[in-house]
């Protein structure tokens, strides 16, 4: 259990560094960098009591803010997406057995489903964080277009992350 | 009391989640002013150290173009100190120099820098012990970058000029017409001056420099150069499109301008508010 925990920790502290030191910098585009700290909240495990993942969220996000100078937007949006977490991942656990998926990853989803589970967060969070950045529905072609990029760039980060991370470890278990 | 309690307790989720989403509005909201993000401010020493780690690791990549970058300033320093060299020997009139206002510049180096946000913000390497103030400005060697907004002892955070809530007193050099220039969220490299009547010529190309208005920038400081215009939707303005002239992408080292006598201007201005 402790080791597990801090596993956990070294995901979050090191997900924060990836996204604040080096994700920051990458402008593709210009106009969009991925956003890879999300994944944090997508795989946490199932059992998580829903106060703790969304106090979680929240912190995660609150680190974000404080390192990309960005105020609360990503506390916010990231509040968002771990308050509706535990309702998208009763979608995918109910229809199988409860007991076998311990953590959302490909290896128990599927991955059409882990896609599905990973691509409707990833939107929630990113729609959320620009509406939020903008606040404003001017030049909206522009913002959704924005966006969607963001949108595709991010979920390719997360599954590299996925792939990288879980393919292997979840076969020692 | 107890069923107080009991509510609470059912609703404990929504209400967090209910918190949580209002503390991060709250401070979304408190940026919003100047001065006012207690909470911010406090760790921007944090965020500041903790980039100039990264960056003194980075920096020695960047080197080559740096010295570029400061062969060419010095050589077009030079070039102004002969001209001016020149026409203080032709005439013999001396000005007063303490009746123009004057500006200090002090140098400092980018840390961190966002281009692709909609509010962009640099991080620098100088704070109040170097005497670094809010609502100073930032400018490039090749023109204007920001406008500082939190100072901790050792760094400061400046909005960039790709921000909304940049603003600056713009001139056009070859027709001596005022308005202001601001960043509409689109490209990196391209900023809107608005508040130019439609019945002015603009021509493709023209200079844009800082106008006699701005109390944080020199008059003078290079903008950028006009792209294109359009009438603006009602028909009596332009907005026209400028090139920017500071590469903001690449922003290594500053000067932040502290304009002189500024604090004796704003208390005078204040006493009408």
């Amino acid at each position: 259990m402790i080791r597990k925990i801090i596993i956990y920790i070294v995901h979050f502290l090191f997900l924060v560094v990836l996204q604040v030191f080096v994700l920051n910098n990458i402008h593709l585009f210009e106009i969009v960098h991925p956003y890879i700290y999300i994944y944090f909240i997508l795989l946490l495990p199932v059992s998580i009591p829903k106060t703790s993942l969304i106090i979680l969220a929240f912190l995660l996000g609150l680190v974000i803010d404080v390192f990309s100078n960005t105020y609360g937007i990503h506390a916010a949006a990231s509040t968002l997406v771990g308050f509706l977490r535990p309702l998208l991942v009763g979608q995918f656990v109910s229809d199988s057995d409860p007991d076998a998926i311990i953590e959302p990853h490909i290896r128990g989803f599927g991955v059409r489903p882990y896609i599905i589970y990973s691509l409707t967060m990833i939107s929630i969070h990113h729609l959320a964080l620009y509406m939020l950045e903008i606040f404003s529905f001017r030049d909206f072609g522009f913002t959704l277009l924005k966006i969607l990029l963001t949108i595709l760039i991010s979920i390719v980060f997360v599954l590299i992350y996925e792939l990288l991370f879980f393919l292997k470890s979840s076969d020692e278990q | 009391m107890l069923r107080l309690f009991l509510f609470l307790k059912r609703f404990q989720y929504p209400l967090l989640f209910i918190l949580l989403e209002a503390i991060a509005l709250s401070l979304i909201i408190s940026n919003l002013q100047y001065h006012k993000s207690v909470f911010f401010n406090s760790l921007q020493e944090l965020n500041g150290i903790a980039y100039s780690k990264v960056e003194s690791t980075t920096k020695y990549f960047h080197l080559k173009s740096m010295n570029d970058s400061l062969l060419l300033e010095n050589a077009r320093i030079k070039a102004e100190l002969y001209t001016t060299y020149r026409k203080v020997k032709s005439d013999s009139i001396f000005q007063d120099s303490i009746k123009h206002l004057s500006y200090n510049l002090v140098p400092a180096y980018v840390v961190n820098n966002s281009i692709d946000n909609r509010n962009n913000y640099l991080t620098i390497d100088i704070g109040e012990n170097k005497g670094a103030n809010t609502r100073m400005g930032v400018v490039s060697d090749e023109g204007i970058a920001g406008i500082i907004k939190h100072v901790s002892p050792n760094y400061s955070l400046a909005i960039s000029v790709l921000s909304s809530d940049f603003r600056v007193n713009a001139r056009i050099v070859e027709n001596g017409e005022i308005g202001s220039v601001t960043w509409d969220g689109r490209f990196v490299d391209r900023l809107v001056l608005k508040d130019i009547p439609s019945h002015i010529a603009i021509e493709v190309g023209q200079k844009v420099v800082v106008g006699p208005y701005s109390n944080f920038f020199p008059e003078n400081t290079p903008i950028g150069t006009v792209l294109s215009y359009e009438l603006e939707s009602g028909g009596s303005f332009y907005n026209i499109y400028l090139k920017l002239n500071t590469n903001i992408k690449n922003l290594r080292m500053v000067y932040v301008v502290e304009k002189v006598n500024v604090v004796e201007q704003q208390d005078l201005e204040d006493l009408e508010k």
